[in-house]
């Protein structure tokens, strides 16, 4: 049988091609497409390791919605994960957006300190989580000591101990370790602002306010978007530093016990696989519609 | 005269103000980092003061000593950090060259060669982006105790070998070489090895620098995959044997919790401030992109 020139060149053009891409292929097969799977078949099931799994429906899903006896957390998980993400994405945007505004500022030693701003960023959450655990000491923690500088009388707080205290102090936490990475995206978006329109803005007589409410703020706005969404995806998926410092438990009374903290517990702590699989697909919706919304709103350049 | 030096104030006024916020800030960042290395160098006995102080004073006697190393010393000790600490490096190493091969391979093909199928499956590894890593979490621990991988080497690395985020970076670079590059190609398939090896990769270093520190430091931090797959201390990596000392059993070594933080933190210091260019780019172009 004659095959053409062409059809030859076509062969080992496909072959080439899938050869280049076999390894990122079957480690996306193995360990994204059949997982996700996976996640979704194994969520209508009541899977434990090491015993038959059995079809049950949606039974699963009905259980963590309604049957508050046998699942009390999750819509306190839910909860406490909202909170928290109130609180990092906020958190992290003012400071982040404020340290950016202040490096767009200066010219001398930008390099050392944009490099000084972004350290935590890459220190490992453990690392984070020791470091904090000892500044938030109740007897001995330098921010006990602060506090007790500016307040007269202050009495020592346990700040990971105390309910009211407990979710924000993860929160400042996070809001440090990765502000320097959103000041990055911020001051990359202010750089490309011309100085023409505030130099126009001030001849008109615009205040410094007015100048950042009716210039920065609009240029910012794809870069805005962008650190809002990703916030909201990276505080939505907390573990390692809740897991850390609460041993896994989400205490002080379940006030840090977060979405991802008691989808680990359900797996790995209670062997109910087939509910934290359930757990897993909500979180991939929830996130899902997350992403989807930023695909839609910002241009996508593929 | 009087206007003048008021304004000649004001001016400098408004040039320092940035800088001392900013030295406010850059002392929130690297202030906790300071005392934690300041502390390390106490006497067990001496780091829990009640007014904070960098330099190690005997608690008793009131005197300053000199720095010690004693608390490296019980925590290398204790946990076997030098064990710990190849564990890491090996892991982390492999993940890493494994990740620019493959990454790089890929976004080669998605960039360059025309392919059956090229588009469908490039947007359904696209669409896997806005995969939570949790959800696949107890399906993949499954797939690897299926394969036999728990508590093992091969286990650690298995499910880190590529990264669709990462392939997708260098894809984008890719396509902005001159296309001239693979016109050669076009008479013989084979050629493309050479293209990729002999031009795309040499004419693309920085992004694969770039890429190779961020999924170097990516996975010497990373907690949870070790933390679900390894029980035996002899697979410990330095997050999880770092972790014993935060919430594990040895919780209340506080002077090892310091020096141990102080330790797991350095490499990845050393690596970020070797390439800090790199990375503070490169954090931001693929910022933006997203």
């Amino acid at each position: 049988m004659a095959i053409t020139e062409k059809a030859k060149r076509k062969i080992i053009l496909n072959l080439t091609g899938y050869l280049f891409l076999g390894p990122l292929l079957i480690y996306f097969i193995v360990f994204q497409a059949v997982p996700i799977f996976m996640s979704l078949y194994y969520s209508f099931t009541n899977w434990n390791i090491g015993q038959s799994v059995q079809w049950v429906g949606l039974k699963n899903y009905l259980d963590l919605f309604f049957n508050q006896v046998s699942y009390p957390y999750f819509w306190k998980s839910l909860g406490v994960t909202l909170k928290f993400v109130l609180l990092v994405v906020g958190g992290t945007v003012v400071v982040s957006l404020f340290m950016a505004m202040l490096l767009n500022t200066v010219k001398r030693s930008a390099a050392f300190f944009r490099v000084a701003i972004f350290l935590p960023y890459v220190t490992s959450t453990v690392a984070v989580a020791a470091i904090w655990k000892w500044l938030y000491d109740p007897l001995y923690g330098l921010v006990n000591y602060f506090f007790s500088l500016i307040i007269p009388n202050f009495q020592n707080v346990a700040w990971l101990k105390e309910e009211k205290y407990a979710l924000a102090a993860f929160a400042i936490m996070v809001i440090w370790q990765v502000s320097g990475y959103y000041m990055l995206i911020f001051l990359a978006r202010l750089k490309s602002i011309p100085d023409e329109y505030y130099e126009a803005a001030q001849i008109d007589g615009a205040n410094i306010w007015q100048s950042f409410r009716h210039i920065t703020l609009p240029m910012l706005r794809p870069a805005t978007f962008y650190v809002l969404i990703t916030l909201f995806i990276i505080s939505f998926q907390v573990f390692d530093i809740v897991y850390i410092l609460t041993k896994g438990l989400g205490d002080p009374n379940k006030s840090t016990l977060t979405y991802v903290l008691e989808l680990f517990n359900h797996a790995f702590r209670y062997n109910e696989m087939g509910i934290a699989s359930a757990m897993s697909f909500i979180l991939f919706i929830i996130l899902a519609v997350v992403t989807a919304i930023q695909f839609k709103v910002v241009p996508q350049d593929v | 005269m009087c206007n003048k030096v008021s304004g000649f104030t004001k001016k400098r006024v408004t040039r320092i103000f940035p800088y001392a916020l900013l030295i406010i800030c850059v002392l929130a960042t690297t202030g906790p980092f300071i005392w934690m290395l300041a502390s390390s160098f106490k006497h067990a006995r001496d780091i829990s003061t009640l007014v904070p102080n960098l330099l190690p004073v005997d608690k008793v006697t009131g005197k300053i000593y000199v720095p010690t190393m004693e608390n490296y010393e019980q925590a290398i000790e204790y946990l076997d950090f030098g064990r710990m600490f190849l564990n890491s490096f090996l892991i982390t190493s492999i993940i890493t060259i494994l990740n620019v091969l493959f990454n790089s391979m890929a976004a080669f093909a998605f960039a360059r060669i025309p392919f059956r199928g090229k588009n469908p499956v490039f947007y359904v590894m696209l669409a896997s982006l806005m995969l939570p890593y949790p959800a696949v979490l107890v399906p993949t621990f499954y797939i690897i105790k299926v394969m036999g991988m728990l508590n093992s080497y091969q286990g650690l690395i298995a499910p880190n070998i590529a990264s669709v985020a990462a392939m997708f970076l260098m894809r984008q670079f890719f396509r902005t070489l001159p296309h001239e590059i693979d016109e050669a190609a076009q008479i013989d398939g084979c050629s493309y090895f050479r293209i990729y090896w002999n031009i795309a990769l040499p004419m693309s270093t920085p992004i694969l620098a770039t890429s190779a520190i961020f999924t170097f430091i990516w996975h010497w931090n990373n907690y949870i995959w070790p933390l679900v797959i390894i029980n035996s201390t002899k697979f410990y990596t330095i997050p999880l044997g770092l972790g014993l000392f935060v919430s594990g059993p040895a919780e209340l070594k506080k002077h090892m919790m310091i020096a141990g933080a102080v330790l797991a933190v350095i490499p990845v210091l050393i690596v970020f401030l070797i390439f800090q260019r790199y990375i503070v780019k490169g954090f931001v172009t693929s910022g933006i992109k997203g």
